[in-house]
């Protein structure tokens, strides 16, 4: 296990860090919301819900193709990057709902998530700092 | 039910792609303008389009599938639609959606035009048009983006009026991690459309009409549940019965006499829809089954259902396949007729409009760019009916939504 982890994080320097980093869904320090679980996450960045434990949650997708998002995908929504479009596909044409706003990389995430206790967003784990709160890393 | 079998109709007649353009601009002029009186609006724009094309094979000349013929056609699956949506404040938005399909000729019409209120977070009333809920797919019915196929199995997607003008009340809740949507609606509408075994078409009137559909999901599972009802009026139906019996040689007496009993003039219809989706990580199941079914008269009662099972072999490639069938009861008139000969022939006209068959497709999807979908397909159809012959349909298209 430790050997499967030690080979894992070294190909993960040796290739590119943001393939197999753990990705950190992060909420602001002022949030209410302390743990969550993939399902609870994946509901509010699909739309479905719109709180986690009773907490208001406002999702921030980061921008589509970027690493982070594309572990996100695979690791919370269990979608590949074309079933997260179709996904959003049949509620905008039904006005059914709209996907999370972009916002581009770690840093803005950490900013706009450390400033809104409603938001929630996610981020390299290694990126994670005092001014955000991590629900659930993967 | 006799009145359909719609296949989506090809027209010859061509315009110049000017006029679209134009048509277009004026349909937006009305959403323009309500969007504007809201100053402060956001307005998101989205669009979704398929271009395709294909042809058929066929024992017997002059065989059309799905408005394809022989010769390779570029229309019946073409769509194009352009969205906009502004948010008034937070509980009010308005939405238009204009589509121009190939099998229009490419004329621009809305499909979606609503205005939208958020009582409360999980209550919204829609007053406008929008696309009736009958079926699974029916929400997202064109845009193909959306789904595997090229489009739905057309032997279960069958009711040509798919759109209606009136209110809608949606009521979402969730149980835990399941979700629950309630969609109830009232309203109605006038259209025309294309009968294709009586080859002429139809005006179609529904009044009072109404549904509901459940919808139950979590996660990869669906499960939807509807019913419908409508007061249907189809103004030329017996005529255009009376000018094939004409045509076959019929005394235009006999053919009055045997057309008499065939007026649908505020005929009561229902539907009944159930089906589930299993989305769950490399394969996909749905399956779906329906009946529509009038309280009396010369339409047929039909039943409709279908299955499709798709497998991922990447993120970019799913492999998938479906099996669809309607098998239509001809509707029964002997007891509307004193003569056993008018009421053999009027079975005999009513028997053609039953649908009786079956199809079987294979295809591939392939997400190529994000956004941008390739789809490949072929259905092979067997049409039981008397002097019907099997066809196959090669067809391709690219769905892409912006």
């Amino acid at each position: 296990m430790l050997n499967l982890r030690t080979t894992a994080i070294v190909a993960g320097l040796l290739l590119s860090s943001s393939v197999l980093a753990d990705i950190a869904i992060i909420v602001s320090p002022a949030s209410g919301v302390s743990t969550a679980n993939t399902e609870d996450v994946a509901r509010v960045f699909l739309g479905k819900s719109k709180e986690i434990a009773g907490a208001a949650t406002l999702p921030l997708d980061q921008a589509e193709g970027s690493p982070a998002r594309e572990q996100f995908n695979e690791k919370i929504l269990h979608k590949s990057q074309a079933q997260v479009k179709a996904y959003w596909s049949k509620l905008i044409f039904t006005g059914k709902g709209t996907p999370p706003k972009d916002v581009a990389g770690d840093d803005a995430v950490k900013a706009q998530v450390a400033a809104d206790p409603k938001a929630i967003g996610y981020i390299d784990a290694a990126a994670v700092d005092a001014s955000v709160k991590v629900i659930l890393k993967m | 039910m006799s009145f359909v079998t719609s296949e989506r109709r090809t027209l010859v007649m061509k315009r110049p792609s000017t006029i679209s353009k134009h048509a277009k601009a004026a349909l937006w002029l009305p959403m323009a303008l309500a969007v504007s009186a809201a100053a402060q609006a956001e307005i998101h724009f989205n669009g979704f389009a398929s271009v395709g094309g294909g042809w058929i094979d066929s024992d017997k000349k002059d065989s059309t599938y799905l408005g394809y013929g022989e010769e390779p056609t570029f229309d019946p699956d073409t769509v194009f639609a352009l969205q906009a949506s502004a948010d008034i404040d937070e509980k009010m938005s308005v939405t238009g959606q204009v589509v121009a399909r190939g099998t229009d000729n490419y004329q621009a019409e809305f499909s979606w035009a609503y205005f939208s209120y958020k009582v409360q977070d999980d209550l919204t009333v829609r007053l406008g048009r929008f696309r009736t809920p009958f079926y699974l797919y029916s929400d997202y019915l064109e845009v193909g983006y959306a789904y595997h196929w090229i489009r739905p199995p057309v032997e279960a997607y069958s009711i040509p009026f798919d759109s209606v003008s009136g209110v809608d009340v949606v009521y979402q809740t969730a149980f835990g991690y399941w979700d629950n949507t309630l969609q109830f609606y009232y309203g109605g509408l006038n259209d025309e459309y294309y009968q294709n075994e009586l080859k002429t078409d139809l005006n179609v009137e529904t009044r009072h009409q109404t549904g509901l559909a459940w919808t139950l999901s979590r996660d990869w599972f669906t499960f939807r549940m509807a019913y419908h009802r409508a007061n249907i009026t189809i103004d030329q139906f017996d005529d255009a019965i009376n000018k094939q019996l004409v045509a076959a040689g019929l005394t235009s007496a006999v053919a009055g006499a045997v057309t008499a009993p065939m007026a649908i003039d505020e005929t009561l219809f229902e539907f009944y829809q159930v089906g589930f989706r299993i989305d769950w990580e490399s394969y996909l199941l749905a399956a779906e089954s329906t009946r529509f079914e009038p309280q009396d008269g010369p339409a047929s009662r039909w039943d409709r259902w279908y299955v499709t099972a798709g497998y991922r072999i990447s993120d970019e490639v799913m492999v998938h396949t479906t099996y669809a069938k309607a098998e239509d009861n001809a509707a029964n008139m002997a007891s509307r007729y004193s003569s056993p000969t008018l009421a053999a022939i009027a079975a005999s006209a009513l028997s053609n409009l039953a649908d009786d068959k079956e199809s079987m497709g294979l295809g591939v999807r392939y997400d190529f760019r994000p956004g941008a979908a390739l789809k490949v397909e072929w259905t092979h159809v067997d049409d039981h009916r008397a002097g019907a012959a099997d066809a196959d349909l090669y067809a391709f298209v690219v769905d892409v939504v912006f």
